[in-house]
């Protein structure tokens, strides 16, 4: 006869329920047997005087006195507690005080729940109240006073802030200022001034932020400090801060810094730059930074800029020995449109090829000696060579004059090079008019197949 | 006979209550460590303005590569979301990997695509490319189709990563619904670093079954009604907030979403891109590219999120839970033994000492322990040598860590995003967290002891054969389940 799963699963569940029935008594004795540590054979009866006697083995009994059976509860739990075993110990005071935890963190839950509902809801009210009493201010020009409810808490007050600074966020000139005057008529800066000198940093860093908006010049000694922390939060808030509150030299902690420039931290400075319309006449002073990343800010900045003064400085810096900083003065230099550096993009564009062949041939010979096991030889050295080349192209591809069409050739050709950079110097040259279109019947003439599909495809789509 | 088995109760039970505190004392770390995490997380990030990368010139490309199989049913409204996604510079690559269904048609007609003649690099093998698509329409500029021969989910990423030219890539399932901010959040580790290489960045995946959903966005949260993706809610709440949140603190994650993730495409390429042979392949490209780094002796990172940013729908049934069970089961098994040279190896520093044995115990060895101990008791049982006692009072304390363990997630969860909104939700969260040692996990422990068995036989139903898709079988699942969608994703339980 097969047995099917289900019926062997019901057989084994048959057979506990028989044994936990049939040794009912042997449980109490087990029970026991995990308090007295030794192994019970058979529970034997109540003898008299309502002592329990059990056997042990052959030579030994055990008693247990009925006066310990008619303890109460707690008496009880305590004597199984402490004639217990050590692993059993263990295992009731974790129990217990899983149950207590448990029980705790239900109310916790619950309660958080109901306080977090009547929190948020409040808040809800307060911000509706606050936002029509700030359009009321600001909009309608009969209403002359307004008494702004329950901003004498702290907690109110912060409300009252942040959608103050909302507002302010998305307004310009005269309305915007009328916003910051109440902010100090209210003595709201006082708050945010507390926040500033707040040892916590999540709360400093937020009263770095509201100072910066409302332009709360009184802690500027204090926040420049801290452009150069070591927590990298308050850094970039106090790095945004000093940009829109210093007067004369808004960059001036770069001289200073000695932590690398995150590209997080560009952004922010970078957009403080534009939103606020803070004008920096060069960038000049920063190209010669010890450190490599305000070098790299500072010509990410150039290209944004466009601050065509100092190309000639960006050409020296594209054959630095930084790869991040060739890169960047490579891009610094594509926005400026000027052919008068095309010799040097092509110079680097050489050095490039070459290093990228030595890091090739480092690669080769990784490969010989390539330990069993390892996923891959290949480094992560390549990668900004490839990109600075790509780089280079692509700044060529607005000034690129017909002189330039052998160079482009010559990198089409290359079989090494990715079809991206390849395709992308074909363009240049279907771009060059009657010349280019010669050079490529004149390349496709003695193309592989890869280049002639790439040829053709460029034909097709000139413009793409 | 019978000493012999006290004897070996003995030391059965004295090892269960050494290996059962190990396990409780990792947890309450893992669970400790999570919240100082997220603490920092929510503190740090509270009054961060995310539009700053909106329209900035210095932020970085991302292309989001969703592949689709067989989505006919909902891939416009699909698109239509990814498109929404808040950044300015971005691509989506939709990758058709060979649907049945009428998914190209519709595209084509609701996106007014024409093939275009495009050359580009082949550099991870694919199966071949039918024709790549782009919009006559300027609104859809950042729309990118392709159209390949069917070779499933790992194959259509390949294809979406060889075409990206941007410089991160986020992986995206087709079917899950992102928050509109989900790429400004996810990309920002990616920029804050500078000693390390953030390698990639997953994002906590949150269960979307009777949420309501307009147009591709969540447009009300609600805890699912059937009590399958309830618990599963809990199961995600636990492993997302209590365990990747300590993981990705201790620099031991080893496992990013496929439903939402975000990757270095540069590193991707270098380690050869997805691999296609695997059904688990999401973990193994993040063990591979971290065990790719360490051998480079690059420092890297492998960041968590844990804003809820990604919705997706979770089987609502025991038999499509199953088969997504015994799949994690197996895509973990590979994972793990494929790259066994990091078990305990010092070389790979916390991947090798923390991360890669801890997945070994705790994830795919802790079920089959669980499952030994089960047979272990009914052998004693039937012998009629069980101590009882000792059996109920252990029982106890692992039920009852297992229940505050959730109750614990669920109030992480109360504290930091609160997504739960209603009182009757929260209460109906504790109650079933009480019921899932008994009613649910019995379930989770049979598929994953089925899926250790269909790994030794060498079962692979992901399959070339079978890899028509890489969720067909699901959805014709889904009709059984009211069109319940499968998520492809894989949320490990802490």
């Amino acid at each position: 006869m097969i047995l099917s799963g289900k019926k062997i699963f019901f057989a084994i569940l048959t057979t506990l329920l028989i044994q936990m029935t049939f040794n009912v008594k042997m449980s109490s004795a087990e029970a026991l047997s995990v308090i007295s540590e030794k192994p019970v054979m058979q529970l034997i009866s109540a003898g008299a005087g309502n002592t329990l006697f059990l056997l042990i083995n052959e030579s030994e009994t055990l008693a247990v006195s009925g006066h310990e059976v008619s303890q109460s509860v707690w008496q009880r739990i305590r004597t199984i507690y402490l004639e217990s075993p050590l692993k059993v110990k263990v295992l009731l005071v974790i129990l217990v005080y899983l149950l207590i935890s448990l029980f705790v963190l239900f109310l916790v839950i619950i309660i958080n729940r109901q306080i977090k509902t009547i929190r948020r809801k409040r808040e809800r009210i307060l911000k509706q109240e606050y936002q029509e009493q700030l359009a009321d201010f600001l909009f309608n020009d009969e209403v002359e006073t307004i008494e702004f409810r329950g901003i004498n808490t702290r907690k109110n007050r912060q409300i009252f802030i942040d959608e103050l600074r909302f507002l302010h966020s998305n307004l310009y000139g005269e309305t915007a200022s009328k916003l910051r005057d109440l902010y100090f008529n209210l003595e709201l800066h006082n708050d945010s001034l507390r926040k500033v000198y707040h040892k916590r940093w999540h709360t400093k860093s937020k009263g770095f932020q509201e100072v910066a908006q409302m332009d709360v010049k009184d802690a500027n000694d204090y926040i420049a400090g801290f452009a150069n922390s070591k927590n990298s939060i308050i850094r970039v808030e106090a790095q945004v801060a000093m940009v829109k509150l210093s007067d004369e030299e808004p960059l001036a902690f770069l001289n200073e810094l000695t932590w690398e420039l995150s590209d997080w931290e560009m952004i922010n400075i970078y957009d403080t730059l534009i939103y606020h319309q803070i004008n920096i006449d060069s960038f000049e002073a920063w190209l010669d930074s010890e450190n490599y990343s305000v070098v790299v800010f500072a010509l990410r900045m150039i290209m944004l800029f466009k601050h065509v003064q100092t190309i000639p400085r960006v050409k020296q810096l594209l054959f630095h020995e930084q790869p991040e900083i060739r890169l960047a003065a490579t891009k610094a230099l594509k926005p400026m449109d000027s052919a008068e550096y095309i010799p040097e993009l092509k110079q680097l564009y050489r050095d490039e090829s070459y290093r990228l062949q030595e890091i090739l041939r480092e690669f080769e010979e990784n490969e010989k000696d390539k330990k069993p096991g390892l996923i891959e030889a290949r480094s992560l050295e390549d990668i900004l060579p490839r990109e600075i080349r790509y780089e280079i192209i692509e700044s060529l591809t607005t000034i690129a004059s017909a002189d330039e069409i052998p160079f482009m050739a010559e990198v089409a050709r290359d079989s090494h090079n990715s079809v991206k950079i390849r395709m992308l110097a074909l363009h240049i040259i279907a771009s060059l008019g009657q010349e280019g279109n010669h050079k490529l019947d004149e390349l496709s003439e003695d193309a592989d197949t890869t280049l002639n599909n790439m040829i053709i495809n460029v034909k097709q789509n000139p413009e793409s | 006979m019978i000493e012999f088995f006290r004897t070996l109760q003995f030391i059965i039970e004295n090892g269960i209550i050494v290996i059962t505190l190990f396990i409780f004392g990792s947890y309450v770390a893992l669970a400790v460590f999570s919240a100082l995490s997220m603490l920092q997380y929510i503190r740090k990030n509270s009054y961060i303005d995310y539009k700053v990368l909106l329209s900035s010139p210095l932020a970085p490309s991302i292309s989001v590569i969703a592949p689709a199989y067989n989505e006919g049913k909902t891939i416009i409204d699909n698109i239509r979301s990814l498109m929404s996604l808040h950044y300015n510079d971005f691509e989506v690559i939709i990758v058709n990997d060979g649907s049945k269904d009428d998914t190209m048609e519709k595209v084509i007609k609701a996106y007014d695509l024409e093939p275009m003649n495009f050359i580009y690099e082949q550099k991870v093998a694919t199966e071949p490319i039918r024709a790549i698509y782009k919009s006559r329409n300027k609104a859809f500029k950042k729309l990118v189709v392709i159209d390949k021969e069917n070779g499933g989910k790992a194959d259509a990423l390949n294809a979406g990563i060889n075409f990206s030219q941007m410089e991160y890539i986020s992986v995206v399932d087709v079917d899950s619904v992102l928050v509109e901010d989900a790429l400004l959040i996810m990309s920002k580790p990616f920029l804050e670093e500078t000693k390390r290489k953030i390698i990639a960045s997953g994002g906590v995946i949150r269960i979307a079954n009777s949420c309501k959903i307009e147009e591709g966005r969540i447009t009300e949260v609600k805890l699912p009604k059937k009590f399958v993706p309830r618990v599963q809610v809990l199961e995600y709440t636990r492993s997302f907030l209590m365990g990747r949140m300590a993981w990705s603190k201790l620099n031991g994650l080893l496992l990013v979403s496929g439903a939402f993730g975000m990757f270095n495409r540069e590193i991707v390429l270098k380690v050869g891109g997805y691999n296609t042979n695997l059904v688990g392949e999401d973990m193994e490209l993040i063990v591979r590219m971290r065990r790719y780094m360490s051998e480079q002796k690059e420092k890297y990172r492998v960041i968590y999120i844990p804003d809820p940013l990604c919705w997706t729908e979770v089987p609502a049934s025991l038999k499509v839970l199953g088969r997504q069970r015994d799949r994690w089961t197996r895509g973990n098994m590979e994972s793990l033994f494929m790259h066994f040279k990091l078990f305990f190896n010092p070389k790979y520093k916390t991947l090798g000492l923390l991360g890669h044995p801890y997945w070994f115990f705790f994830e795919w060895f802790a079920p089959i322990m669980e499952f030994i101990g089960i047979i272990y008791f009914i052998i004693i049982a039937i012998l009629g040598i069980p101590n009882w006692p000792f059996f109920f009072l252990l029982l106890g304390v692992i039920y009852f860590f297992a229940v505050t363990l959730s109750h614990w997630a669920i109030l992480f969860e109360e504290l930091s995003f609160h997504r739960y909104t209603r009182k009757r939700e929260v209460v109906t969260m504790l109650f079933t967290a009480m019921l899932e040692p008994i009613f649910y996990h019995p379930f989770i422990l049979m598929f994953s002891i089925r899926g250790n068995f269909k790994y030794f036989i060498g079962e692979k139903t992901w399959g070339s054969m079978d890899r028509v898709g890489f969720s067909e079988e699901e959805k014709e699942e889904d009709d059984d389940e009211n069109n319940e969608q499968i998520i492809t994703e894989r949320g490990q339980v802490a």
